[in-house]
């Protein structure tokens, strides 16, 4: 049964590759100017051939491009920058990776950078969220993004790094001065604190997880592969990505290891043994459903994107909580049973 | 880009639950109403397990019998459909032999379903969790601050109103003070 299953998801997963092989063939295709004397079949047997070495997404758009400039001896930003009218996307709805967006918003730091192959980085805002950017070495010289100012960063993609979303500026990216009047939430990397929250559920492709080995890559494995460097060494990890509830809203949590050791008791080593005993990773995201769901925390942490990403944890403070279960029964005593009792001949009418 | 958002697990005593017989759909999505005047499609209950059974059911089954200081609650699962639930109903059947009893935190689905004519509401587990008295004090502290924050909102009381007689009738100065006592 299982076999059969992950038979179908990789049928699935092969429908869906080439499908977005279809997708960015047109994209690309549609966005190349017409002076240039290429067909789509050309463009698209391009994806094609990267996507038999596992090349795909925004990395193959890359590639792609740059084939097409080379061969045509044209310039590579003229064929990535199709999305130059492209709405604005707002900062709290960045959540996943690998996606082609543009942000308009107001830098509100820019941090110290001793990397060569990175120009800027820092901070940007806007009404709605914060998030972090890089800006790769690209050849826009004259322009150098100041803090206090807004700029609209047109072709833009997403990326993760340790399970935050980021904004990359790479060499298709175009930088805008604009000045636009928003009120921009001034910073979320400060350290917020949420209590009343039960961890109610775990994502099954959570608990003991693969990791990209490649220098600073961390991003996490799929069905082996890393969407940027394909096929590589897997490194260990383990991670909680669930959800909490507090009964009036629910977010998405990331708890890193060392938060869910102290949580359940539970090493990456003492996992990673679970899983080699049964054969299948899954026993240990079963294994912390089983010991957590649900349970109450002190969650303290940072959001970005939709993510509350958690970098400590603790028990709450039981004896202030069963205080307050004396205020709040002698409250309710007084309101509404004595209440309900006294006005029932107005009740039943 | 934006996704449906997750149903929010209210917190609620067994008491108020089991007074809360009406249901209705909204953007379907079904929902019972709360006594206090909220409305749940997902509940978050604590209590003591005191039974444990396999289910008279053509499907794999578990049906157990969770109590609090007044009221008793049935939560049930199904291996089909909260295979979570069932592998830890069928844990404590299997291997657990000093369970019941135990204290329990259960995120779950309301259900009406009528017996004898009764109409009873019970729940279908999706988390059942097994924990020790401080956990289960939490819960019941989340609860007590809840209910209390949907006795309070005199909003809300009108959609109790129009279903119930009564949406505090199932407090009584007794429960109150079992439940208190149960946490100090």
């Amino acid at each position: 049964m299982k076999d059969c299953n992950k038979k179908l998801l990789r049928v699935g997963k092969h429908i869906q590759s080439m499908n977005s092989v279809q997708d960015n063939a047109e994209e690309l295709y549609e966005s190349l100017n017409n002076d240039l004397d290429i067909d789509f079949e050309e463009v698209k047997s391009l994806f094609e051939e990267f996507a038999e070495y596992q090349v795909s997404g925004q990395a193959a758009k890359e590639s792609v491009a740059q084939r097409i400039a080379k061969d045509y001896d044209v310039n590579k930003n003229a064929l990535l920058t199709t999305n130059n009218n492209q709405s604005v996307t707002k900062i709290e709805n960045i959540d996943e990776p690998d996606e082609w967006l543009s942000i308009e918003g107001e830098i509100v730091e820019l941090w110290n950078n001793e990397t060569e192959s990175i120009n800027q980085v820092g901070l940007i805002a806007d009404d709605t969220g914060v998030i972090k950017f890089t800006r790769w070495e690209d050849e826009q010289t004259d322009v150098t993004l100041k803090e206090g100012e807004t700029y609209k960063l047109q072709s833009v993609v997403t990326g993760e790094y340790k399970d935050n979303i980021q904004a990359n500026l790479n060499e298709a990216a175009e930088i805008i001065e604009t000045e636009v009047e928003m009120d921009i939430q001034q910073r979320t990397r400060e350290n917020e604190v949420l209590t009343g929250y039960a961890l109610v559920d775990i994502y099954d492709s959570e608990g003991l997880i693969k990791r990209c080995s490649v220098d600073e890559c961390t991003r996490v494995l799929s069905d082996g592969d890393c969407s940027e460097h394909g096929d590589v060494e897997p490194v260990f990890d383990l991670r909680i990505k669930g959800v909490i509830d507090d009964g009036e809203t629910t977010q998405t949590v990331v708890i890193q290891s060392d938060e869910v050791d102290e949580m359940t008791g539970l090493t990456i080593e003492e996992a990673q043994e679970m899983a080699k005993d049964a054969l299948d990773t899954q026993v240990v995201v079963e294994h912390l459903k089983q010991e957590l769901c649900p349970t109450y925390w002190r969650f303290t942490g940072f959001e970005t994107g939709r993510q509350f990403i958690c970098t400590d944890i603790e028990r709450p403070d039981i004896d202030g909580v069963r205080r307050l279960v004396d205020s709040w029964t002698a409250h309710m005593t007084e309101k509404y049973v004595m209440n309900s009792e006294s006005e029932d001949g107005d009740n039943y009418v | 880009m934006s996704k449906k958002s997750r149903e929010q697990a209210k917190r609620a005593f067994i008491g108020e639950l089991y007074a809360s017989t009406y249901e209705f759909s909204e953007d379907d999505v079904n929902y019972i109403q709360l006594r206090t005047g909220d409305k749940a499609n997902r509940v978050l209950i604590t209590g003591t397990i005191m039974e444990v059974d396999e289910g008279n059911s053509e499907k794999p089954m578990y049906k157990m019998t969770v109590t609090d200081p007044t009221e008793q609650i049935t939560v049930t699962a199904f291996q089909e459909y909260s295979p979570e639930a069932y592998e830890t109903m069928h844990r404590i059947n299997t291997e657990m032999p000093s369970v019941p009893p135990a204290y329990t935190v259960i995120v779950g689905k309301p259900q009406i379903y009528t017996t004898n004519g009764e109409t009873r509401v019970s729940i279908q587990a999706e988390q059942v969790n097994i924990v020790g008295k401080e956990e289960r004090d939490m819960a019941i502290a989340d609860i007590i601050k809840h209910t209390k924050l949907r006795l309070d909102n005199e909003y809300d009381s009108r959609r109790s109103e129009e279903r119930y007689q009564s949406r505090t009738d199932w407090i009584t100065k007794q429960y109150l003070d079992k439940i208190n006592e149960a946490v100090n």
